[in-house]
């Protein structure tokens, strides 16, 4: 655990901040883009910690919460929760299927999304639904699951060289 | 009972604490952990902006010849050098021009205390638009303080951190500032829309406006000093079976051109709070003679 929080602070807190910097550079539409730090969270997830995964979704909310004009906590709780959404694949026989991160980029983004908006329209943020569904949401979702290929694979090997599994004889 | 999974108990208490945030985020105890996590955050943010900033594309690579490929070596380090020294010059020439514009609005607007500001980071959610300045409460910034360029209006802080800042900008959707019409002197409201246009409400039909007409900040409700440019008409959406008009506004500032902002420091947004709550006690109407 100690191992995974070492890893994932300051590369969660780098994450944040070129969410910040660089990727508001490459929207679309009316907003659509790369969620890296949610793409991070889903991909060392996936690659087995399921706990670290949902630790990593709490503290990467938080660093894109205080980078954000949004209320702190937003995007902590919608990545905690589509990080434990995630990790109830484990022990899954299908788990190690080429299609999960696609599936879980997908379902993980649109949730996140989803959560974020419900966060902000409770916290009596004016926003326009349908230009946020068809102008952020969709693309977002889009360029995610695209992202999530190669960045799953570097987790995958990050998550073995920090927390190589243990086969018991 | 079934035992409870510690990933479910994670979970619930990381939930909690989210929530809990959500709930009590604002609150000013909080003010000290929020700086002791930001501060290294917005170093790492600045120096990613900085490096941002100066980054260059490549140089495209020139076309091959056996015979020539010492030549075409030499000239391709001397254009490289000369392309990195072009690079910083535009830089320069871009920043220049950008302190003149500024130091010129600081100069028509002689009554005001200015302190220039470099944008280093943008709102992390694609849903909101607040921009991130590198400066904060340790540079004497307040919130509530006007931020603007040589161009206009940009928006107001809304949050300040040790060393960093935030800006809600005009065209975020939450944003209303009083504006009036430069000729017609017509008073309204400007929002912001989501994807960064604006739009003033509440105008009355008998109005007739006219696309160019420059909308300005009437200074109404004490949230920004009176007569700063905000944008000019683009469109106008009327009606004749509405009581009131809009009309779209183009803003005079490309927010996404952002670079370097001034933050007028002698100005405090007036608290109209006190006359929003509501009287304990009914006033009594006076009696009729």
């Amino acid at each position: 655990m100690t191992r995974t929080l070492l890893t994932g602070l300051p590369l969660l807190a780098v994450a944040a901040a070129l969410q910040s910097v660089v990727l508001p550079h490459y929207r679309v539409l009316s907003g659509g883009g790369l969620d890296l730090v949610l793409v991070l969270t889903l991909s060392w997830t996936l690659a087995g910690d399921w706990q670290g995964g949902i630790l990593w979704g709490f503290l990467g909310g938080l660093f894109l919460d205080l980078l954000s004009g949004g209320p702190l906590g937003m995007s902590a709780l919608a990545l905690v929760l589509v990080s434990y959404l995630a990790s109830l694949t484990e022990g899954q026989f299908w788990r190690s299927h080429l299609l999960l991160p696609l599936a879980a980029s997908l379902f993980g983004s649109v949730g996140y999304h989803l959560a974020v908006l419900l966060i902000l329209t409770f916290a009596g943020y004016a926003l326009d639904w349908g230009r946020s569904l068809t102008g952020v949401l969709l693309p977002s979702v889009l360029i995610n699951t695209l992202a999530i290929l190669p960045i799953y694979q570097v987790m995958r090997g990050l998550h073995g060289l920090i927390a190589p599994e243990v086969v018991k004889r | 009972m079934s035992k409870l999974q510690p990933r479910t108990v994670l979970v619930i208490v990381l939930a909690v604490v989210s929530l809990g945030l959500l709930a009590f985020g604002g609150a000013s105890v909080l003010e000290p952990v929020r700086g002791f996590v930001q501060v290294p955050l917005t170093a790492i943010q600045r120096a990613l902006a900085a490096a941002w900033a100066g980054f260059a594309p490549p140089p495209a690579p020139a076309p091959e010849a056996a015979a020539l490929a010492q030549r075409v070596a030499e000239l391709e380090a001397e254009v490289a050098a000369l392309q990195a020294d072009n690079i910083q010059l535009r830089e320069k020439e871009t920043e220049l021009r950008i302190l003149s514009g500024l130091v010129e609005y600081a100069r028509s607007q002689p009554d005001a205390k200015y302190l220039t500001a470099n944008l280093i980071g943008r709102d992390t959610s694609p849903l909101l638009s607040y921009v991130i300045l590198d400066r904060g409460s340790d540079d004497g910034v307040i919130r509530g303080m006007p931020v603007v360029t040589g161009d206009g209006l940009v928006g107001r802080i809304v949050e300040v951190s040790p060393t960093a800042c935030k800006v809600q900008p005009i065209t975020d959707p939450a944003s209303a500032i009083a504006a009036r019409l430069q000729s017609s002197r017509e008073a309204g409201v400007v929002v912001g829309q989501l994807g960064g246009g604006l739009e003033m409400q509440f105008i009355t039909q008998q109005t007739r406006l006219e696309p160019g007409e420059v909308a300005l900040t009437s200074g109404l409700g004490g949230t920004y000093p009176p007569g700063i440019v905000i944008g000019t008409v683009s469109a106008v959406q009327r009606l004749d079976y509405e009581v009131l008009q809009q009309a779209q506004i183009e803003p005079a500032v490309d927010l996404n051109q952002l670079e370097i902002v001034l933050i007028i420091t002698n100005f405090t947004p007036v608290d109209l709070s006190p006359f929003l709550q509501p009287t304990a006690t009914p006033i009594p109407l006076p009696s009729a003679p």
